[in-house]
Order: C-alpha cells, then sequence, then structure tokens
C-alpha cells in the first residue's frame, strides 16, 4: 500500500519536474539528486551491478531526521520505466540542462563563442 | 410605629445589606479565584522558562559537540584514518538528527541539517566503500567541501547560540 503511494508520490514528481514546477538539487553524490520538502525527501540515484555492470536507478524517501522511510527500486512492478525516466528528469532539473542548452544554442546560432585569454596554454 | 411597618422598613434596609454584604463577598471570592489562577500561571511560565534555559543549555551543548565531530571527521578523512572517519560521520549524522526539528533552530538553518543529514549518509556509504577497498581515495571533492561548510555552518550556529546566551546572561 505505502509501496504504492510511493510509486504515486514518484510519477507526480516526474510529471512535476517534466513542467517544471518541482526543481531537484544536486548532492553530495554526482550520481545522485534529492528534492526537499517540509516532511522530508525524495533521492533518486544512479547505480551499477558491481558483476554485470548494468545501471539502474534507486529512489528513497526520507524523513526529516534522515530515516529511510521506503525505497524503490526497478524490482517493483511498473517502477522501471518510471525510475529511469525520473532519474534522467531529476539531473536535467538539478543541472538546467534546458537552460545552458538554450543559452548556448542561442550563441551558437548567433556565432557567439567565448575566447579563452592570450595566454592561456600558452608554456614559457 | 407599629411592628408591622417596622419590620417592614427595617427588613427591607437588612434586605439591602445583606444583598450589599453578598456582593462584596461574590467579588472577593472572584478576585481570589482570580489570584490563584495568575499565581498558578505565573508558576507555570516560571517552570517553562527554566524548561527553555535547560533545554537551550542542552542544545548549545550539542551544538558544540556537532563542531567537534565535523571537525574531527573532516580530520580524519584529510590524513585517511577511514575508520575514524565513518565513527564520526554516523555520530554526527545521529546528532544532527536530534538537533533538525528543536525550536532554537531557523527555518533555513533546519533546511540546512535537513540536506546535511542526507549528504552525511552519502558520505558514510562512500567512506564505507573506501574502509572495505571498493573505492579509491581520497574522497571527492565536493564531498570535503560539504564537509568544510558544514563544519563552518555549525561553528557559525554555535557562535550565535552562545552569543544569545550571554546577552541573557547580562540582561538577567
Amino acid at each position: 500500500m505505502n509501496r504504492d503511494k510511493f510509486l504515486q508520490l514518484l510519477k507526480v514528481l516526474l510529471e512535476g519536474t517534466r513542467e517544471g514546477k518541482i526543481k531537484w538539487h544536486e548532492t553530495v553524490d554526482e550520481k545522485a539528486f534529492r528534492v526537499a520538502f517540509g516532511a522530508g525527501l525524495v533521492r533518486i540515484e544512479d547505480r551499477s551491478d558491481p558483476d554485470s555492470g548494468i545501471q539502474y536507478s534507486v529512489a528513497f524517501l526520507q524523513d526529516k531526521q534522515g530515516r529511510t522511510i521506503d525505497e524503490l527500486s526497478p524490482a517493483h512492478p511498473g517502477a522501471s520505466q518510471l525510475l529511469h525516466s525520473l532519474y534522467a528528469e531529476a539531473r536535467a532539473s538539478a543541472f538546467a540542462v534546458d537552460r545552458v542548452l538554450d543559452s548556448i544554442l542561442r550563441d551558437a546560432e548567433a556565432g557567439k563563442t567565448v575566447e579563452p585569454p592570450q595566454d592561456y596554454l600558452r608554456r614559457e | 410605629m407599629s411592628w408591622e411597618t417596622f419590620a417592614s422598613e427595617y427588613g427591607n434596609i437588612a434586605s439591602v445589606i445583606g444583598t450589599i454584604f453578598t456582593l462584596i463577598g461574590f467579588t472577593l471570592t472572584l478576585w481570589q479565584i482570580r489570584k490563584a489562577r495568575s499565581a498558578a500561571e505565573q508558576a507555570q511560565k516560571m517552570a517553562k522558562e527554566a524548561l527553555d534555559r535547560v533545554s537551550a543549555r542542552l542544545f548549545v551543548g550539542q551544538v558544540s559537540t556537532g563542531v567537534r565531530f565535523s571537525n574531527e571527521l573532516t580530520n580524519a578523512c584529510r590524513i585517511e584514518q577511514w575508520e575514524r572517519a565513518i565513527d564520526r560521520c554516523e555520530q554526527l549524522r545521529l546528532l544532527l538528527s536530534t538537533l533538525v526539528e528543536d525550536a532554537n533552530l531557523t527555518i533555513d538553518e533546519s533546511n540546512y541539517m535537513v540536506t546535511a543529514i542526507d549528504d552525511l549518509s552519502l558520505i558514510l556509504r562512500r567512506l564505507e566503500e573506501v574502509a572495505k577497498g571498493k573505492r579509491t581515495a581520497p574522497l571527492p571533492v565536493k564531498m570535503r567541501e560539504v564537509l568544510d561548510q558544514l563544519t563552518i555552518k555549525l561553528g557559525r550556529l554555535d557562535g550565535r547560540l552562545k552569543n544569545a546566551a550571554l546577552e541573557i546572561h547580562h540582561e538577567s
């Protein structure tokens, strides 16, 4: 029951992130992103199986004290694709990929590049 | 004067006087009740203030311990004493989880603690992997930066609380 509710929450987060209503943040781990709420937070991580090397995403629901209340892995029915998509969206949100891409695209179309300083990489 | 007239006149006066005394008595009773309630409220307020002072003192002590754990964790990571680092990281995480909802924290400080607790759990996992040889040392730059920031933040909080305690001490 709780697991299904958590699955539902992740679907809401996916929609919200796509619509730009939910903003994810970086963590100390470059492959983990989180979004915090009043009562706790949701963290999504990218992991790789040490034996097969297969990559997968796992989501955690934590309370304010850092206790893991729920955890969702691709083993749960219907979670695999959702977790994969949510990780991609969370990463894009945390790194503001859209904003950076839009800016670079505008610059590229206008032929506006940034030149490095003249003495850069020049060895004496 | 007939007996009936006397009884009627003095009866009325006695009744009026009786009513006045009753009113005075009633007012006095109300005043006593109010006084007793106010004394009880005052005692309750004083007990609450004493409790707040004790909890604030405990909180200051815990934050100071947090600063020490954070310093020790950073140093243990710097000199690559992984077992010690794991121990301090666990203790610091536990300590912050007891502080996170304390009324002495501002909303921003409380929110910061929530993310710091989460980051510490990720750092702890990394430390355990390094200690088991699954990952190579040192810790990633970002983790070291977050630990430095945490030490600074807790140090600031410690300073703020100690200053506030000093001001209260001077005022009283």
